[in-house]
């Protein structure tokens, strides 16, 4: 009891926290849609399944809060390294999806993700490498060593392979770099040199990598293959209008047109039952969260905090971002999940420990 | 302060998303609403019944059988090969054949596919009774039926699946894929009123086909009957008599244009499959009553007197002396009877049928002015009857002789225009109407097929009154009772004790083949009930083959009170 005293008594931005949970729980609604016909039975249904998790995760969220903020910068590079480790870990005995990745870590009765822990360990671990010296001074060490700590895992997370995750690596790291104050011309250079590069790095794309952009650039190119998913997923959204065709009365979503409804579609969903009030509605919530996290972290004094704050906002933000603009088909499928509501344990929780992180600096910004 | 750029920046994405929003969801929002719709939706259409088709007494000559189909809905089948496996034994019929009617007839898989069409009733209730075989149905449907067959097949046409042309020219009206549509006859005619409108149930599918719920149902509504003119039994009667022969009869009554019998043989039977047929001889499809292009012989000789008398070339007096032959110039046209005519006027020119007297009469005459007559009576057109393809036949003129075959219109094209040789070609539908018009004081009638649609009677013939003098169509009327009333006349076989016949037989010669052989006439004489045309193709003497069937059908008209 005392554990729970100490978090809550401190100033906490309940603001920030109502929204995340508002956020959960519209999520929460639409993963009930998704999977209304399965019943509510654990194997099946992931609205209970995703309760489970959300339970799971409030462990951790409690765990972060009830210690002060300056523990996380003692363990960075520790928890940064067993991520690693654990990266390393899955290309070896990962469990292989239907399709071939191999993202997930076998533990009994449930499976994880490390990757999902690694888009939170890394910017902790580059803040803390780039809080440490002086920015200004020594713009290229500061590049070369944030470069080093993003490329590594970024290495080992295409691998498994998960373009997505590990592209969105490299947004983050550019925020962090900002923030910490690299010259101007050097973030320019970063943004434009990839753009740049981009062509040559079409060819180092797996085939179905390849197939996704190509379709990407024109659904109609195979619309019962590779485009289905892009072709049905702009239905869904675009026939939701103005109103939407109500809660549970999707047909694209109930009728199971849509793929990857529960996952990184759901987006999808929520367009089509709740129609443009409602999707615009969950996109403000978000831009509220992005916004009260820059803000914690425009109030902090300490770099390290400062920096961790604001590359886990550019991580959410890139992350939500990508997802719908992916699911109004204007990126191409990278499988980017979407923050407090797409179904999975892994990433849920990797997404309360980053309102955690979040939290706690707000609490402690005023040092 | 760094992290104000970096929140404006992340604002703008926020902005983009929302613009995105925008454009899908409320500028495209009614596309891809409609969009989704269709994803959903499905139509599974149910068949209308064809309308009926009565004779004018109401005896059936098309109405509809029910048939058993073996049906497999797919998504409900496991392993589709073990199953027709067993079909096949049962059915006893090879599983090839079920396995193409399978893939020929599959469109989705929530729709049940024929694999089999027309079982006997008995195969039928025991599969229905099979409860080890998922997926398999019997479906009963609806299928046209002709009772009288081959006697009616020309005047009722036939059915046919309808062709992709067709479905692009027609889908605005309503027809869809694999829709039967008429095919000749009736059945083509009034295909817009016959076929009913197709009942649906409309099905909500999820995104495998499978069916998820029915939205709606909509009973099919069957097609208007028709009544025709038709007697069946007259009908029955002369089919039975041109059988084995090629030819064609029609009978009408003169003054309505009501067609009580329409016959063209050889024919086929359309409840069977009559693909094979096409490259049959004596082409059985070609309805020779109104499509046959013939000369008409000397039954044109009705329309010559009339131009003559009607010009004053000739009158009822006036005579010509017929020798056997005709000279002209160097020329010599021969009369049909080697020793001559002897003194002809014009009743007894058509009753003996003397081609001198015509060759003379339609010289002075002239061609112009037979042509002009034969076109009044309406030869070179269309009858108008409402039955599809019929042939409007051809009137030479000296003009087009000039203008198409390169050279000039002689005295002998008029002399073998006069007898009903030469350029000249008819129809026996367009014989009849001649005939006709005699028969119903110069009046020119539009032959009728359909007495009713629905409840309503069709709308009455077209009649044209002729400018002919009474006196000019009672001369020929005379003429006519002659030929088939006197112990001399050409068509004294077509008599029937107790019937007052008029009539005018023909010989149409043709090159190199035994001549067709006409009867044209209409009983009784004076306010004649009906007319009648008959057609032998190379039967020889119109006065033998032609008129013996006409006698027949005379007195079995009789028989059955119609006149």
């Amino acid at each position: 009891m005392k554990v729970f005293r100490n978090v809550l008594k401190a100033g906490l931005d309940w603001v920030f926290l109502a929204d995340v949970l508002a956020i959960f729980g519209i999520g929460l609604l639409f993963l009930y849609s998704t999977s209304s016909e399965r019943g509510l039975t654990l194997s099946g249904n992931y609205f209970l399944r995703q309760s489970l998790w959300m339970v799971l995760a409030l462990f951790a969220f409690w765990g972060i809060l009830s210690v002060p903020f300056k523990v996380v910068y003692d363990f960075a590079y520790l928890l940064y390294g067993l991520n690693l480790f654990l990266l390393v870990l899955v290309l070896l005995f990962g469990r292989a999806t239907r399709l071939g990745a191999q993202r997930w870590l076998d533990l009994g009765p449930f499976a994880f993700q490390p990757s999902e822990f690694l888009k939170i360990t890394f910017v902790l671990a580059v803040s803390r490498f780039l809080s440490s010296r002086d920015i200004t001074d020594q713009p290229i060490r500061s590049l070369l060593g944030g470069l080093a700590l993003t490329v590594v895992p970024a290495f080992l997370i295409l691998k498994e392979p998960h373009l997505g995750t590990a592209l969105i690596l490299f947004p983050v790291l550019l925020a962090i770099l900002g923030v910490g104050g690299l010259r101007r011309d050097y973030l320019v250079w970063m943004i434009f040199l990839p753009l740049i590069l981009s062509p040559l790095g079409y060819f180092l794309l797996k085939a179905y990598q390849k197939m996704r952009f190509l379709v990407f650039l024109n659904p109609d190119l195979d619309p019962l293959g590779a485009g289905y998913t892009i072709i049905q997923s702009r239905i869904s959204i675009g026939s939701g209008w103005l109103f939407g065709k109500g809660f549970l009365a999707g047909t694209q979503t109930q009728l199971r047109f849509l793929p990857e409804r529960h996952t990184d579609f759901i987006f999808s969903v929520i367009g089509e039952e709740w129609g443009f009030l409602g999707a615009a509605g969950l996109i403000l919530l978000y831009y509220l969260l992005v916004k009260r996290a820059l803000t914690i972290a425009g109030k902090s004094r300490w770099p390290f905090s400062r920096m961790v704050a604001s590359g886990l906002a550019t991580m959410l933000a890139v992350h939500l971002f990508v997802n719908i603009a992916m699911a109004m088909g204007f990126l191409p499928v990278v499988g980017l999940p979407l923050p407090f509501v797409s179904y999975g344990g892994s990433w849920l929780t990797a997404c309360m420990i980053t309102v955690a992180l979040i939290l706690s600096i707000g609490r402690e910004g005023e040092f | 302060m760094r992290v104000k750029q970096l929140e404006r920046f992340v604002s703008a994405l926020f902005v983009l998303l929302i613009l995105g929003l925008v454009y899908l969801q409320i500028l495209k929002g009614e596309e891809y609403r409609k969009q989704s719709e269709e994803n959903v939706i499905r139509l599974i259409p149910i068949p209308a019944p064809r309308g009926e088709i009565v004779d004018r007494n109401g005896a059936i000559l098309a109405d509809y059988r029910l048939v058993f189909e073996v049906t497999v809905i797919p998504q409900e089948t496991k392993n589709l090969a073990s199953l027709v496996r067993t079909l096949s034994e049962i059915l006893t019929i090879d599983s090839e054949t079920l396995l193409r009617n399978y893939s020929r007839n599959f469109s989705t898989p929530f729709m049940p596919v024929v694999i089999l069409e027309d079982i006997e009733k008995e195969k039928a209730l025991m599969l229905a009774e099979r409860r080890d075989l998922p997926g398999v149905g019997i479906r009963v449907t609806p299928r046209r039926h002709y009772p009288h067959g081959p006697a009616t097949v020309h005047l009722l046409g036939v059915l046919g699946e309808i062709s992709p042309s067709e479905l692009r020219r027609l889908r605005p009206y309503g027809y869809g894929l694999k829709d039967l549509l008429g095919r000749g006859g009736i059945e083509e005619a009034f295909d817009n009123y016959l076929r009913g409108e197709e009942g649906g149930t409309q099905l909500k599918v999820d995104h495998r086909g499978h069916r998820v719920a029915t939205l709606g149902h909509r009973p099919p509504r069957k097609g208007t009957d028709l009544a025709l003119t038709i007697d069946v039994r007259l009908q029955n009667h002369i089919h039975s008599l041109l059988e084995g022969k090629r030819g064609a009869v029609c009978v009408m009554d003169p003054k309505t244009g009501e067609v009580l019998a329409l016959v063209s043989s050889p024919s086929f039977d359309p409840n069977q499959d009559f693909s094979e047929l096409l490259e049959a001889e004596g082409n059985p499809f070609l309805n020779r009553v109104l499509q046959g292009r013939y000369p008409p012989g000397s039954t044109f000789k009705i329309v010559v007197a009339a131009s003559a008398l009607e010009e004053n070339q000739i009158r009822s007096g006036s005579t010509f002396h017929c020798p056997g032959y005709f000279r002209l110039g160097n020329e010599s046209f021969q009369c049909w009877l080697e020793r001559g005519h002897g003194e002809e006027n014009v009743t007894t020119g058509l009753k003996h049928s003397c081609n001198v007297f015509f060759y003379r009469t339609g010289l002075s005459a002239g061609a112009e002015k037979i042509a002009r007559t034969a076109r009044l009576f309406g030869f070179g057109e269309k009858s108008g009857i409402a039955l599809p393809h019929e042939t409007g036949g051809f009137v030479p003129t000296p003009l087009w002789k000039r203008l198409t075959q390169g050279e000039g219109w002689y005295d002998g094209d008029t002399v073998n225009f006069s007898i009903g040789q030469g350029f000249l070609s008819v129809t026996p539908l367009q014989l009849l109407r001649m005939a006709s018009v005699i028969a119903a004081e110069g009046k020119l009638v539009e032959p009728q097929v359909v007495k009713r649609i629905g409840p309503h009677p069709s709308k009455g013939s077209k009649t044209k009154v002729l400018p002919l003098s009474p006196k000019t169509l009672s001369l020929i009327r005379e003429g006519m009772v002659e030929v088939v009333g006197a112990p001399d006349g050409t068509g004294r076989l077509a008599a029937v004790p107790g019937l007052e016949i008029a009539g005018k037989t023909g010989t149409a010669q043709v090159r190199g083949k035994e001549p067709h052989a006409w009867f044209v006439g209409f009983s009784p004489a004076r306010n004649p009930a009906m007319s009648l045309v008959v057609l032998v193709e190379h039967g020889g003497m119109g006065g033998v083959a032609a008129s013996q069937i006409a006698a027949s059908i005379f007195r079995k008209m009789a028989e059955l009170e119609l006149i």
